[in-house]
């Protein structure tokens, strides 16, 4: 993430763009991470400040936006998903509808959590949620946080073979044979096993 | 140790995939593509023929994912998350190839490719894709 700066909202953004509720010449903090080897003509450029922007401000405009549900995640911090994005991709992907319980249940309580390359955003995993022809998937939440204790943002979620190539954040639950476990547990239960192992080899060099 | 082992999926075989989808370009042509981009996420869609389907969402890199079908393994969609803000930011290709398009994008919310236009415009794309998993 770049560094962030005052700018305006200007003639070039729409209204879907900015959200509801801001007039043009309304001073916004924004995030200018895009270099200038980067850049790709200052009118997208000011458009994708204003992308960040709208969603910096999600919770704090005067008209909020109007979201499909709200929930909170592992750490207890808000997490909501638009009702224009929740449209979006229902049109497109037919499970949504089906998981949208689900994915709140994911968010407040994730198997695994990743960190994105590109922005402020986690990915959240969850094994077992699926079902049909998503059973022995990993439900997956993509949550954008523009602030480190701010609320999230669900930019989506779906259903996937495999876990990502990204760093791992956190993994706080594994399954062992269809049931989930705590990781200090799984930890606990190598370690024990292990020990288990070596005694019973000592055993057997001593009895030998 | 069996008590230890850890639950897994099968993942989907990208080799796989690969080869059942050799009849992409057609299918683009012929079924055309959705185009839509949902900019409370900065997300870009592409939708191969009817929708809405059942599908799986593949990770292909960073934040290119395929959509596709677990029963028959075919492609039926992409989607690019983090789209203006990193896909089309730091990538000169892109820029490239969505210019102009991505304004009108933008201004009807939603556009159809079809035929020709789909399989000469398109279908190289998700070729792209297909060969960078």
């Amino acid at each position: 993430m770049g560094d962030t700066r005052l700018c305006t909202i200007t003639d070039s953004c729409t209204e879907s763009q900015l959200g509801q509720g801001r007039g043009k010449g309304t001073p916004v903090k924004c995030y200018n991470d895009v270099s200038s080897e980067n850049s790709i003509g200052l009118d997208v450029l000011l458009v994708g400040c204003h992308v960040k922007v709208r969603r910096e401000g999600l919770g704090s405009m005067d008209q909020p936006l109007r979201y499909i549900f709200e929930t909170t995640d592992w750490r207890g911090r808000p997490v909501r998903m638009t009702i224009k994005t929740y449209d979006l991709h229902k049109d497109r992907h037919a499970e949504m509808p089906e998981y949208i319980q689900d994915v709140q249940t994911l968010i407040g309580d994730p198997d695994e959590i990743y960190i994105a390359d590109s922005g402020p955003s986690l990915h959240l995993y969850r094994f077992g949620l699926g079902r049909g022809i998503h059973a022995n998937t990993y439900l997956t939440a993509i949550v954008y946080y523009p602030e480190e204790k701010g609320s999230g943002l669900v930019a989506s979620y779906f259903c996937r073979s495999r876990l990502p190539r990204l760093k791992l954040l956190e993994r706080r639950y594994v399954h062992l044979n269809g049931v989930r476990v705590a990781e200090a547990e799984y930890r606990r239960r190598i370690v024990a096993e292990l020990a288990e192992l070596s005694s019973l080899k000592d055993a057997g060099e001593g009895g030998a | 140790m069996n008590d230890l082992h850890r639950s897994k999926p099968l993942p989907v075989d990208m080799e796989e995939v690969a080869r059942v989808n050799v009849d992409l370009g057609t299918r683009i042509e012929q079924e055309g593509v959705e185009f839509a981009y949902d900019s409370d996420g900065d997300t870009l869609f592409a939708t191969i023929g009817e929708k809405p389907r059942y599908a799986l969402t593949e990770e292909i890199m960073g934040n290119i994912y395929v959509r596709i079908d677990p029963g028959t393994l075919k492609i039926v969609g992409a989607t690019v998350f983090d789209f203006m803000a990193d896909f089309l930011a730091h990538n000169r290709l892109a820029q490239k190839a969505f210019a102009g398009f991505f304004d009108l994008l933008r201004q009807e919310g939603t556009i159809m490719v079809e035929g020709t236009d789909a399989r000469v415009r398109v279908a190289p794309i998700f070729e792209a894709i297909l060969k960078l998993s």
